[in-house]
C-alpha cells in the first residue's frame, strides 16, 4: 500500500524522476491534467556536462530558438544588441571559425607584488562576410580564450563586400574607402582589384580575411606598435562598411516590424515559409 | 557574494494526483496556501496596471530561523504574481509578490495536531491539548533522542492516541470552508496512503524540511492507517518501508544543502538539532483554490523546483575545453613559426587547461622580464627583416598593453557580468539567499526602501532569472501537443469499437522511452467538457498564459521582504476577534486562515541592459 503510488506517476526527468507527482486517489485536483509532457523542465543534470542544451535568457534568444527569426541579417536590421553567443552560433554554425590573435600577460602592481593576468585577443569569422573580435583578461589562460570567444561572437558585425570596377562575378573587397579609428591608431581600408590580396600587415590581415574579404589595400597611421589598437581600429572599419550609405542603398526599404514585436505568439509552430521582407543588398 | 546564494533549478512536472502541500516549492499552477480557509486578501491580487488577474508565477515555501523571530516562528510561503496580459509583463506595478504565513501554535491549538519537538529535553506541551496529546508529545519527545521517528514507542498507546488524533482531524475538517480544503486534513495531506509525497515536501528553500518531512510522513503514516479503520498491530514493515524512503530521500536531499542559508543566519546554534523548533511534525493543513477563485484565473504551467547551491567557478563543458586547448596549441604554433620566442614555454606551462591552475603570483619578476625581453629581442629582428612595406611592424609587436574591461558594443558593463554569472549555471531558475546580496545587471543597486507596513529594513530574499520563461514555454508547449495528441487518440478510439477500450497506445517520449497512452486517455471520458484537459478552452487559456509569460522581456525580478516579517493582517484579526466579540467558532475559522503581506517586487527590464550610444 505504501509503495503503490511510487513508480506509476512519477514520470521525471534524468535521475530526479521519483521526485514528481506521488499517485494519489483523492480525486481531481484544480484544473485538471496537465499532462506529463515529453521532454521538458529536467531534473538534476548537473552532472553531465558534454552536451549542454542552451536555455535561453532573452527573449531574442527564445525567440531564436523557436526558429522565428530566419537570419542574423534580420537582427543586424534593426540593431538589437545580441546579448548570446549561442544565438550567432544558432545561426553560423560550424562555418563559424575563431582564432586567437594574441595572448600577452598584463601586469598590475599590489603591495604583494605582481599580479599578472592574461589577455586574450581572439577573432571569429565565417570568411563570408561576418566578424567578431573579442578581448578579455584573466587571470587563466584558457579563462581568457573562452571569454574571449564569447565576447566575440557576441560582438559580430556583417560586413559588407564591394567591387572595385566592373560588377562581374562575387563581391570581393571592401565597397568604399573606410577608416577605422582606435587610439592613436587609424587604418585606411580602400579597394583592390581583383588578384591584390590583402595589402596589410600580419594581424590585421588576419582579421579582414575572416570577414571574407579578398582584396584590400590597407594604409595605417599612428602608433601601430599597440597592436591592440591596431586590431581594434581594422575591426571598426570593417563595421563601418554597412554605416555607409551609397547610391545603391537609396531605394526606398519597406519598414518591417521588429521581430520583438512581430512574434508574440510563442506556443505556434514556426512556419517555415519565405522570410519576411528586408532591404535586399549586394550579398 | 556572500553568502552563497541556493538556486532553484526546474525539476518534474507536477502531477494531477498528487497532493497539494504548501511545503512545496514550484512554478505555476495554483498556488498551495497553508491553513485551512483562504487568507483575506487573495481575490484581490490583481495587476496594478491593467487590473487583470495575475498568474501565479513561482511559489517556495521559505521559512525563517528561530534566531531571528523566535520560538514562534511561523510557516511561511513566498508567493510571485506576475501579469500575463499583452504589454504589461515588464512593468513594475505588474509584478507582485505576497508572504502567505501562518503561526503554528495557532493551527495546534485548535486542530489539535501535535508538534513533536526532536529536541529530546524539552517536550512541548500546547495550550488548550488534550491529556492524550500531553502525553502522546511527552512520549515523542522522550523517545525522538533514540529514534527520530517514534519507531520505539509502545505500540497500543500510540495507536489509540493516534486514533483519537485522527478522528479530531477528521472532525475539523469538514468545518465549512472550500471543499477542496475540507479534503486536505491532516491524514489526508501526510496521507501514507494516498501515496508518498515526502519527496514533495523536501522540495522547499528550508533547511529543516528533511526532517519535518520524515517526521510527517511517518507521523501521517500511522494516522492514515488508522483512518482505513484498522486496529491490527502496528505493522512494521510498512514503518520500515517508510523509514527507508524517507533515509534515501534525505540522502538526496543532503545535497541540496538549502540550510546554508539559515545556517549562516544562525551559527551560534550548535547543532542543527536545536535550531529546529521549525520542523513542526503538526501537518499543517493546505488549502487550495477552488471554485470562484478560480474564475478567469490565468494558469501557467505547474513544475517542481529543487535547490542547489550556485556553483563557485565556470562550468565548462568538455567539447568547450578541448577545443579552448587546440586553439591555444595552434596559436603557440603559430608564434614559434614566427620567431621561436621563448615565451611560449610560458604560456604552455601556465595554461593548465585541465587542471585550472592559475600562474602563480610567487614566482616573481623572473619569468617576466624574460619575457619581455623576449618581445623586445622580438620585435628587433623582426624590424629589421620586415618585408611588409606598407605595414611597417610586424606583428609581433604587441606592447602597451594593459589590464582591460570585456566590452560589446551595445550592452553595459554591469549586463556581461551579470551574464557571466548567469553562465555558471545556465538552467537557473530562481535564486534564494535571504538577507544575502542580489544579482542585479545594473551598477547601482536597489535603492534601500523600507518596509511599507514596519519601516524595518527590507532585505532580499528571492530573485527570478530569466531560464525561468524558456522552461515554462517548454512545458507548456509540452502539455499542449500531448494534450492535441491525447484528443486525437481519444477520437479515434470513440470511433472504433469500444469494447476494446484498453488499447493501449504507445508513442515515443523525445529521449526515447516509450509511454502507453491508451488507459489513461480512456479515463478522462468527459472529452468536451470544460474540466477536461482535452477542452478546446481549457487549452487556449493555458496557450494564453503562456504566451503571456512569454513575451516577458525582463532581466530578472527581486522580491524584497521585511526583515521582521511584520504579520499587520495577524494584528488585525486579533484586535477584530476583541473588538466584536465573536464566538469562539468564528475565531477558530479566523485563525485558520494564513496571514497575507505584500513583499516589495523591483524589475530589471531587458531594455535597460543595453547601451544605445554603440549601436549602429
Amino acid at each position: 500500500m505504501a509503495d503503490s503510488g511510487r513508480g506509476g506517476f512519477g514520470r521525471g526527468f534524468g535521475g530526479r524522476g521519483d521526485r514528481g507527482g506521488r499517485g494519489g486517489r483523492d480525486g481531481d485536483r484544480g484544473r485538471g491534467d496537465r499532462g506529463r509532457g515529453r521532454g521538458g523542465p529536467r531534473g538534476g543534470r548537473r552532472g553531465e556536462k558534454d552536451e549542454e542544451k542552451w536555455v535561453p535568457c532573452t527573449k531574442l534568444g527564445r525567440l531564436v530558438q523557436q526558429g522565428k527569426i530566419k537570419s542574423l541579417e534580420q537582427i543586424y536590421l534593426f540593431s538589437m544588441p545580441v546579448k548570446e553567443y549561442q544565438i550567432v552560433e544558432h545561426f553560423l554554425g560550424p562555418a563559424l571559425k575563431d582564432e586567437v590573435m594574441k595572448i600577452m600577460p598584463v601586469q598590475k602592481q599590489t603591495r604583494a607584488g605582481q599580479r599578472t593576468r592574461f589577455k586574450a585577443f581572439v577573432c571569429v569569422g565565417d570568411y563570408n562576410g561576418h566578424v567578431g573580435l573579442g578581448v578579455k583578461c584573466a587571470k587563466e589562460v584558457a579563462t581568457a580564450i573562452r571569454g574571449a570567444i564569447i565576447t566575440a561572437k557576441m560582438s559580430l558585425v556583417p560586413v559588407r563586400r564591394g567591387y572595385w570596377g566592373n560588377k562581374i562575378g562575387k563581391v570581393h573587397t571592401v565597397p568604399t574607402k573606410l577608416t577605422g579609428k582606435c587610439g592613436s591608431v587609424t587604418i585606411r581600408l580602400i579597394p583592390a582589384p581583383r588578384g591584390a590580396g590583402i595589402v596589410a600587415a600580419r594581424t590585421p590581415k588576419k582579421v579582414l580575411q575572416m570577414a571574407g574579404i579578398e582584396d584590400c589595400y590597407t594604409s595605417s597611421r599612428g602608433n601601430r606598435k599597440t597592436m591592440g589598437n591596431f586590431v581594434k581600429a581594422t575591426f571598426n572599419a570593417l563595421a563601418l562598411s554597412y554605416g555607409f550609405l551609397s547610391p545603391d542603398l537609396w531605394i526606398e526599404t519597406k519598414y518591417t516590424k521588429s521581430p520583438l514585436q512581430e512574434f508574440t505568439d510563442f506556443l505556434a509552430k514556426p512556419t517555415y515559409g519565405a522570410p519576411k521582407a528586408y532591404a535586399e543588398d549586394a550579398f | 557574494m556572500n553568502p552563497l546564494a541556493v538556486l532553484g533549478f526546474a525539476g518534474s512536472y507536477v502531477d494531477i494526483n498528487c497532493t497539494p502541500s504548501h511545503y512545496a516549492t514550484k512554478v505555476g499552477g495554483i498556488p498551495w496556501l497553508p491553513g485551512k480557509l483562504p487568507p483575506h486578501d487573495f481575490s484581490s491580487v490583481t495587476c496594478r496596471i491593467c487590473n487583470a488577474k495575475l498568474a501565479l508565477v513561482v511559489q517556495g515555501y521559505a521559512p525563517l530561523t528561530a534566531t531571528e523571530h523566535g520560538m514562534d516562528v511561523p510557516e511561511r510561503v513566498l508567493l510571485l504574481y506576475g501579469c500575463i496580459e499583452e504589454g504589461c509583463g515588464s512593468k513594475p506595478g505588474s509584478w507582485r509578490a505576497f508572504s502567505c504565513f501562518m503561526p503554528q501554535t495557532d493551527v495546534q491549538a485548535h486542530t489539535g495536531i501535535l508538534e513533536r519537538s526532536p529536541c529530546p529535553s524539552k517536550p512541548i506541551v500546547l495550550p488548550g491539548s488534550s491529556s492524550h496529546e500531553c502525553q502522546l508529545c511527552q512520549q515523542a519527545g522522550y523517545d525522538s533522542r533514540v529514534n527520530e521517528f517514534g519507531a520505539d514507542v509502545k505500540e497500543s498507546s500510540k495507536l489509540k492516541q493516534n486514533q483519537d488524533l485522527s478522528n479530531k482531524a477528521a472532525e475539523l475538517s469538514h468545518t465549512p470552508g472550500e471543499g477542496a480544503a475540507a479534503k486536505s486534513s491532516c491524514a489526508d495531506v501526510f496521507g501514507f496512503d494516498g501515496g508518498s509525497n515526502d519527496d514533495d515536501i523536501l522540495v522547499a528553500f528550508g533547511s529543516e524540511d528533511l526532517r519535518c518531512a520524515a517526521a510527517c510522513t511517518t507521523s501521517g503514516a500511522l494516522e492514515g492507517r488508522n483512518t482505513t479503520g484498522s486496529t491490527s498491530a502496528f505493522d512494521f514493515r510498512d514503518l520500515d518501508a517508510a523509514l527507508e524512503s524517507v533515509a534515501a530521500a534525505s540522502k538526496e536531499k543532503d545535497a541540496t544543502l538549502a540550510s546554508q542559508s539559515r545556517k549562516h543566519v544562525s551559527q551560534d546554534h550548535g547543532s542543527s538539532m536545536n535550531e529546529s523548533v521549525n520542523p513542526v511534525e503538526s501537518g499543517l493543513p493546505t488549502w487550495v483554490p477552488s471554485g470562484e477563485f478560480l474564475t478567469n484565473l490565468p494558469v501557467l504551467p505547474e513544475f517542481y523546483l529543487y535547490a542547489e547551491k550556485e556553483p563557485v567557478g565556470d562550468a565548462d563543458s568538455t567539447p568547450v575545453l578541448t577545443h579552448v586547448r587546440d586553439l591555444l596549441r595552434r596559436y603557440e604554433r603559430d608564434e614559434q613559426e614566427l620567431g621561436g620566442t621563448p615565451n611560449i614555454n610560458r604560456y604552455e606551462g601556465s595554461s593548465h587547461i585541465d587542471g585550472r591552475q592559475s600562474v602563480q603570483d610567487q614566482q616573481g619578476p623572473t619569468p617576466r622580464m624574460t619575457g619581455r625581453e623576449g618581445l623586445e629581442e622580438e620585435c628587433a629582428s623582426e624590424e629589421e627583416g620586415d618585408c611588409d612595406a606598407e605595414s611597417g611592424v610586424s606583428s609581433a609587436a604587441w606592447a602597451g598593453e594593459e589590464y582591460e574591461e570585456e566590452k560589446v558594443a551595445g550592452l553595459q558593463d554591469s549586463y556581461l557580468k551579470f551574464a557571466a554569472r548567469l553562465r555558471r549555471s545556465p538552467e537557473q531558475c530562481v535564486r534564494y539567499c535571504r538577507g544575502g546580496q542580489l544579482l542585479w545587471p545594473h551598477v547601482q543597486l536597489l535603492e534601500e526602501q523600507p518596509c511599507q507596513r514596519c519601516r524595518a529594513a527590507s532585505v532580499f530574499e528571492m530573485q527570478v532569472m530569466t531560464p525561468l520563461i524558456s522552461l515554462l514555454i517548454e512545458a507548456a508547449s509540452a502539455t499542449i501537443e500531448q494534450s492535441d495528441f491525447k484528443s486525437s487518440i481519444q477520437q479515434e478510439v470513440n470511433v472504433s469499437d469500444q469494447s476494446e477500450a484498453t488499447a493501449t497506445t504507445l508513442y515515443t517520449d523525445v529521449d526515447g522511452s516509450t509511454h502507453s497512452l491508451g488507459r489513461e486517455v480512456l479515463r478522462h471520458d468527459e472529452v468536451g467538457s470544460s474540466s477536461s484537459p482535452c477542452s478546446p478552452d481549457w487549452i487556449s487559456m493555458y496557450r494564453r498564459a503562456a504566451n503571456g509569460a512569454a513575451n516577458w522581456d525582463w532581466c530578472t525580478i527581486a522580491v524584497k521582504a521585511c526583515s521582521r516579517c511584520c504579520q499587520k493582517a495577524h494584528d488585525v484579526r486579533g484586535s477584530t476577534c476583541q473588538q466584536q466579540q465573536i464566538s469562539t467558532a468564528a475565531a477558530d475559522i479566523e485563525l485558520m486562515r494564513p496571514c497575507w503581506v505584500e513583499e516589495q517586487v523591483y524589475i530589471a527590464d531587458e531594455n535597460s541592459c543595453h547601451a544605445h550610444k554603440n549601436l549602429k
